[in-house]
């Protein structure tokens, strides 16, 4: 068909097939000149905070970060070493994991890293006594995580998934803070918690433990803010630890 | 080459295991239709062998994996064997090459995905689906977590990963999402625009791919490690190879029901039904829309059989390790007891050709056909109703969230639902929407039905919060594709068919013949 009669044709035909077509075309424009303009702005806003960033970071007078990193602490803590081993961390090794880590959910993704080392180490009479935490959860984003999905409330809910490398070297580098590892919750607690909130315990038990019923089952008990079960949920960091029995240490 | 394997393994596996399943229909799919649904038929291998594992309380190896396949395989061969029609005149035959410029798509396209390293991941993606998938392929066995939180294909396939050595699943997630835009590309050019101008039929493709490739929530979903871009993929499929087995064309020729894609549209449906513990819910979609195309004349045994034995044989065996391995699970959302319950119902929908066919003689009103479609929309619309009237709290916040989501900016659409609504109402102007043995009508139905099932889910039970996350902002995503299938089958319409008072020179020229 060509241009001339193709426009005829959509002349001649009746006015709720052509307002279809201004419906159709609209949306499509539409999301044309958006995709224009995501093109556009976005890698501008990644660039203006990456130069943030630099500017802040280089500015005369600016207070000395006492916190140690993860690596200097590494390096303080033969215990937490002999643990580790000398990775980077969260560097793969054996049965660990690399997750991607948000703004949003480090806590909990961190939870599950932790989670899942702490129950295989628990397996193997390993007592964990203490945990550490980013100080800044920005620091674990990095200036590299991209931006493409950012949301309008500023979580970053998606980002290019660095290299393991890049990964390992941004955990690593970050500055960290020193948390108990003790039960968050006690027996009365706990309790108190499941009758309030009425958790199952598919919802309360730790979806990489053992089951339930096992010695040497770390639990993490999840905090439901909020009226339902629907709201925005947090997750308690690191709740409670069953020592292993009949192992010795 | 090891995180191209540990990426690609299961893709490529699935493929393959589609190709031998659907063997005995390959001539009557088509070329295209047979590759594009090898992957995600070939997928349903893995819940099988998770349910084999469960029961015989063994690893989620190779060799599972390989029980699964098997047992999908011969199933399938049987199903096939059984609803095959003599006078189903094959289409066409399926080229050696064409296998391996299928596969070649699958890795390069696999590859390139892997490579961009691109993923998308929330609370669900890293603490639920992955470490389940990890926990099924270390146990080896079904948990009531697992059933009734993520249902059983997603943690399957991501135990299928860990075999391959993967250490996170993404590519496949991109893979999904370009089955997904291909094949509505196919469908519309094989149905809707097949009568179409070549000009036409290149230009509303173009745009159809275009509005979908270019939507911010299909680009996330497309490397979002979730069940949507899957359960998306699975939704089109079904209703997809439904209205091309019982097509408009084929039912101005007088032709039965296509029972090659009847069998995919059945695993499609199973897909969807297990994709998501939902998808139990949603699953009744593609059954109404089956069960209005196959009462449009007198049901036929094999017809019928040709969609429900697949969806039934995959379902079922997929939840039968559950229930022989874990006994009657309890659990808040999805316990032993109501998934006993939705099974049976989802056995009881089988026998809905033949009582709709018996209600049909005996209700002052029909209820055969589309018209089925439609009594299901207003019985939709009354139980939403009754929802809302008993649980009005809930029912009240759910449509303030979504409306605040959707309409308000916050679920990421911007200006899309606006444009689905206008889309909608303009259709029944035009009468798109009504207008009976056309490819629109059935199609607006079931948008209009998944969306009624979505509001009922939701204000029964999911009051849900403002912001992307929010669950309903998330699963209105699997209609997108749907819609805009729709808009494409209908502007095939206005470019295809003749002007009755269009300008004499319009007016003469020819339509295209079917070829």
């Amino acid at each position: 068909m060509t241009t001339r009669t193709t426009t005829a044709r959509v002349r001649a035909l009746p006015w709720p097939d052509k307002l279809m077509l201004v419906v159709m075309l609209g949306t499509l424009l539409i999301g044309l000149g958006r995709l224009v303009v995501v093109a556009v702005t976005v890698p501008y806003a990644t660039l203006e905070a990456k130069a943030a960033r630099s500017a802040a970071k280089a500015a005369p007078g600016a207070a000395p970060e006492t916190a140690k990193t993860l690596a200097e602490y590494l390096q303080d803590d033969k215990g937490f070493e002999r643990w580790w081993g000398g990775r980077l961390v969260p560097a793969r090794q054996g049965h660990d994991y690399l997750q991607v880590l948000s703004q949003r959910s480090y806590r909990r993704t961190l939870g599950s890293v932790l989670g899942t080392v702490i129950e295989q180490q628990n397996a193997e009479g390993v007592r964990i006594s203490k945990v550490i935490v980013p100080k800044n959860n920005d620091a674990l984003v990095g200036g590299e995580a991209a931006t493409f999905f950012t949301t309008a409330e500023g979580d970053t809910i998606s980002g290019r998934w660095a290299s393991v490398r890049t990964a390992a070297r941004r955990i690593t580098d970050v500055r960290i803070k020193e948390v108990a590892y003790n039960p968050v919750l006690t027996d009365e607690q706990v309790d108190f918690l499941n009758e309030t909130m009425g958790f199952t315990k598919e919802t309360t038990y730790f979806r990489l433990g053992a089951a339930p019923s096992q010695s040497g089952t770390w639990v993490m008990y999840s905090h439901i803010t909020g009226p339902d079960e629907s709201q925005d949920r947090t997750f308690l960091l690191i709740p409670a630890e069953v020592d292993p029995k009949g192992v010795a240490r | 080459m090891s995180a191209l394997v540990a990426q690609l393994g299961v893709a490529a596996v699935s493929m393959i295991i589609g190709w031998i399943g659907l063997w005995p229909s390959r001539k009557q799919l088509g070329t295209l239709t047979y590759h594009l649904v090898a992957m995600p038929v070939g997928l349903l291998a893995w819940p099988i062998g998770g349910s084999f594992s469960t029961w015989r309380e063994r690893p989620f190896d190779a060799i599972t994996a390989g029980v699964g396949a098997v047992l999908l395989i011969v199933g399938l061969w049987v199903i096939q064997r059984l609803t095959a029609r003599s006078e189903d005149a094959p289409s066409s035959a399926v080229s050696p090459l064409s296998f391996v410029v299928a596969l070649g798509v699958l890795l390069t396209s696999g590859a390139v995905f892997t490579a961009l390293r691109f993923t998308a991941t929330n609370n669900d993606s890293v603490m639920s689906y992955w470490p389940l998938g990890t926990a099924l392929f270390r146990d080896g066995t079904f948990t009531a977590n697992l059933i009734s939180v993520r249902a059983l294909l997603i943690p399957s396939l991501n135990a299928g990963h860990v075999i391959f050595g993967s250490q996170w699943a993404y590519a496949i997630y991109s893979l999904f999402a370009l089955n997904l835009v291909i094949y509505v590309a196919v469908s519309l050019l094989s149905g809707p625009l097949k009568i179409a101008s070549k000009g036409v039929r290149i230009g509303i493709t173009t745009a159809v791919v275009l509005f979908l490739v270019t939507e911010p929530s299909f680009l996330f979903h497309s490397v979002f490690v979730h069940s949507h871009m899957i359960t998306a993929l699975y939704l089109m499929l079904a209703l997809g190879e439904l209205w091309t087995a019982v097509s408009p064309v084929g039912e101005r020729a007088g032709r039965s029901p296509l029972n090659a894609h009847l069998v995919v549209a059945g695993l499609s449906a199973a897909g969807l039904a297990l994709a998501r513990p939902d998808g139990l819910a949603y699953v009744f979609v593609p059954i109404a829309v089956a069960i209005s195309l196959l009462t449009r004349h007198r049901v036929e045994l094999r017809s019928a059989a040709a969609f429900f034995a697949p969806m039934l044989y995959v379902v079922y065996g997929s939840f039968l390790g559950a229930f022989l391995g874990l006994g009657m699970w309890s659990s808040g959302k999805l316990g032993a007891l109501i998934a006993s319950i939705i099974l049976f119902a989802l056995g009881l929908s089988a026998a809905g050709p033949w009582v709709m066919q018996w209600l049909d003689t005996k209700l002052p009103f029909r209820v055969t056909g589309d018209r089925f479609l439609v009594v299901g929309t207003f019985t939709g619309l009354a139980m939403l109703v009754a929802v809302c009237i008993l649980r009005w709290e809930t029912a009240k916040l759910a449509a303030l969230n979504a409306s605040v989501n959707l309409f308000g900016g916050e679920g990421g659409y911007w200006y899309l639902w606006y444009a689905v609504v206008a889309l909608l109402v303009v259709s029944v102007i035009t009468r798109d929407a009504t207008r009976p043995g056309t490819w629109t009508h059935p199609a607006f139905l079931a948008i209009m039905l998944f969306v009624l099932g979505l509001a009922i889910v939701h204000s029964a039970g999911h009051s849900g919060r403002v912001g992307v996350g929010d669950s309903l902002n998330r699963v209105v995503f699997h209609i997108l594709p749907l819609i805009a299938w729709y808009a494409g089958a209908i502007a095939a319409r206005i470019f295809s068919e003749p002007l009755a008072h269009a300008e004499p020179e319009l007016a003469a020229e020819p339509v295209p013949s079917v070829s």
